[in-house]
């Protein structure tokens, strides 16, 4: 069953504040009992020239959470994602990911990154580009960190993500859907604590993207059996949020805010049968209506342009604009 | 018992039939387009009864080159030579400053108006310098060449070390990639296309800076001095000849840059046939 829950939310689920309940007789011994949190947000703000970008943004993912970022386009989702993958710093905030700073999780190959184009290398075939990560920052598979074993081999990858077949081919001879399939196990190579995706499958025809949703999610239940893998998935499309997630956080634009935050309790493994369910469609009104009722811009703000990183083919809320 | 399933090569000889099926398509058209323009010249001359001493024949010149085809050889091995060694120092150094200059503004700032100096200064008031400096063996010709060459490689090998996939970048850089792997593994291979371009402009640049090298730092022979020296006897139909033989060096110059660049650019649309 699925519930609203605005912010601030309940302490149960919800982000952490920054400390635990002072001498609580009967909670676990010590801080290193509890496990790090696999990304923590606190009062991040992200100021571009003119332009308040992020505001005030709270965010803590438990590990093994799958978290999507539903928002309008310009509502700094992207640049949230890039302050978590340590390639943006914000104007203010603490940002911590896996425990850690971002640079370090960076530097020990925790993180994974998917974004809206694949980005691969033409001139490389799958197998190759699959190989990429492994061949780069070879040191962090020798430190005291980086202990972590590859999640499986290139072929078992390449099966993984069901492209066998295709191992010599060049990534300009595959369709989109197989092209973010090989960003996938590119990004999964590494065998990442984190994954970070940047509306990976924005640029695909709907019935690949449907398709591309549940393959994500078997994909992500089979790598997460070695360890479990904490997902960020940016979107702008309400239905793939409920169909993925564990919560939807739902951000307002300009500034960009995190307005509400609604848990998806649908059971897993999930099906595209139950987004005929009655959960599922609920879950999806109360998000509309989360995004419908945004408030409008805030003049006060200023902002004459998008930010730089918004889809635009993003659904811009019904809220009156200035 | 069996031969591993390996699949049979064929037995590695030239076989000139299929050679020639695969380049009739490369080797026709420039021909017949050659040969149309021979031919329109020559009916020119015949009409209009042109002098020899204004404009010679196609069938003159021909006859010119074919009747001292080893001095011709010859001589364009030797510019040749110049222009090969000018393009590689020229070609050579440029990329080494494009990836210090793409990777630093600062530095692109204050070097590329440096550059352009050296560029726009006249190659006609460097050669009698450059004689003076290098003395009249094929030093200071290969440094005309260089000369000619650099700059478009420069301009071009910056654009392309930066003209990188910004999400291949972000990829990357999450990995705490070094700037020496984002080159090796994504700016150097990104810049190809460009360099290739790059080249194709220098290399027949190349061959004007010899050109223009042997004109002005005589000795050692050279096309330059050839065309120099038949200009000032008159017999146009060697000087033409000398032109001739210079065009073939360039076109087989370009012939190789594209062979080489369907062979390393294969990943990239431009060597991809276009449609119809």
């Amino acid at each position: 069953m699925a519930h609203a829950r605005p912010t601030p939310p309940s302490p149960a689920a919800g982000p952490p504040t920054a400390d635990p309940p002072i001498a609580d007789p009967k909670a676990a011994p010590g801080p290193t009992a509890a496990p790090a949190a696999a990304l923590h947000l606190s009062g991040v703000r992200l100021r571009y020239d003119h332009l308040l970008a992020l505001d005030a943004i709270d965010l803590t993912l438990q590990p093994g959470q799958f978290v999507a970022i539903v928002g309008p386009s310009g509502c700094g989702k992207t640049s949230l994602l890039r302050i978590a993958a340590g390639l943006l710093l914000p104007t203010q905030g603490h940002v911590q990911v896996l425990g850690d700073t971002a640079a370090a999780a960076q530097a020990g190959k925790r993180l994974g990154l998917v974004a809206q184009s694949p980005a691969l290398l033409p001139w490389r075939d799958v197998r190759a580009n699959i190989d990429l990560p492994r061949s780069i920052n070879r040191a962090a598979g020798r430190g005291p960190q980086g202990t972590t074993p590859a999640l499986a081999s290139t072929d078992a990858l390449i099966r993984l993500v069901g492209l066998e077949g295709f191992e010599q081919a060049r990534p300009h001879e595959l369709s989109g859907g197989m092209q973010q399939r090989v960003a996938l196990a590119r990004a999964l190579a590494v065998n990442p604590e984190l994954l970070l995706m940047d509306e990976p499958f924005a640029a695909l025809d709907e019935i690949t993207r449907e398709q591309m949703r549940y393959e994500l999610l078997r994909i992500w239940a089979a790598a997460a059996e070695r360890a479990p893998k904490t997902v960020l998935f940016v979107t702008h499309s309400v239905t793939e949020a409920v169909a993925l997630a564990d919560r939807v956080v739902v951000m307002s634009a300009r500034p960009g805010r995190i307005r509400a935050e609604i848990a998806i309790d649908l059971p897993r493994p999930r099906r595209q049968t139950d987004e005929r369910s009655p959960a599922f469609l609920d879950a999806v009104d109360r998000v509309r209506a989360l995004l419908r009722d945004a408030p409008p811009d805030d003049a006060a703000h200023g902002t004459t342009h998008d930010t730089a990183h918004g889809a635009p083919d993003s659904p811009a809320p019904d809220g009156p604009r200035p | 018992m069996n031969a591993p399933s390996t699949t049979p090569r064929p037995p590695l000889r030239l076989d000139w039939g299929r050679w020639l099926r695969l380049a009739l398509p490369y080797l026709l058209p420039p021909l017949i387009a050659a040969a149309i323009a021979a031919a329109v010249w020559e009916a020119w001359v015949e009409i209009n009864d042109v002098s020899m001493f204004v404009l010679p024949p196609p069938s003159a010149v021909a006859d010119a080159l074919i009747s001292d085809l080893g001095f011709f050889a010859t001589e364009g091995l030797r510019t040749f030579g110049v222009a090969i060694g000018g393009l590689a120092i020229g070609a050579g150094a440029a990329v080494a400053l494009a990836v210090l200059m793409a990777h630093s503004t600062t530095l692109e700032r204050a070097l590329l108006p440096i550059a352009i100096a050296v560029k726009v200064t006249p190659i006609v008031a460097l050669a009698p310098l450059f004689v003076i400096w290098f003395g009249f063996g094929w030093e200071p010709k290969v440094a005309i060449a260089a000369l000619i060459t650099y700059f478009p490689v420069l301009i071009n090998g910056i654009a392309g070390f930066r003209d990188v996939d910004p999400g291949a970048l972000d990829f990357l850089r999450s990995l705490n990639a070094s700037p020496r792997e984002i080159f090796l593994r994504l700016r150097g291979p990104s810049a190809l296309p460009y360099l290739f371009a790059a080249l194709k402009i220098a290399a027949t640049l190349s061959l004007i800076g010899a050109v223009v090298a042997e004109f002005f730092a005589a000795g050692q022979g050279g096309l330059g001095a050839v065309i120099d020296e038949e200009n000032r006897l008159v017999r146009l139909d060697r000087l033409f000849a000398a032109i001739v033989t210079l065009a073939v060096i360039g076109v087989l110059m370009n012939v190789a840059l594209a062979l080489a660049e369907r062979r390393f650019l294969s990943w990239h649309r431009s060597t991809w046939t276009p449609p119809g």
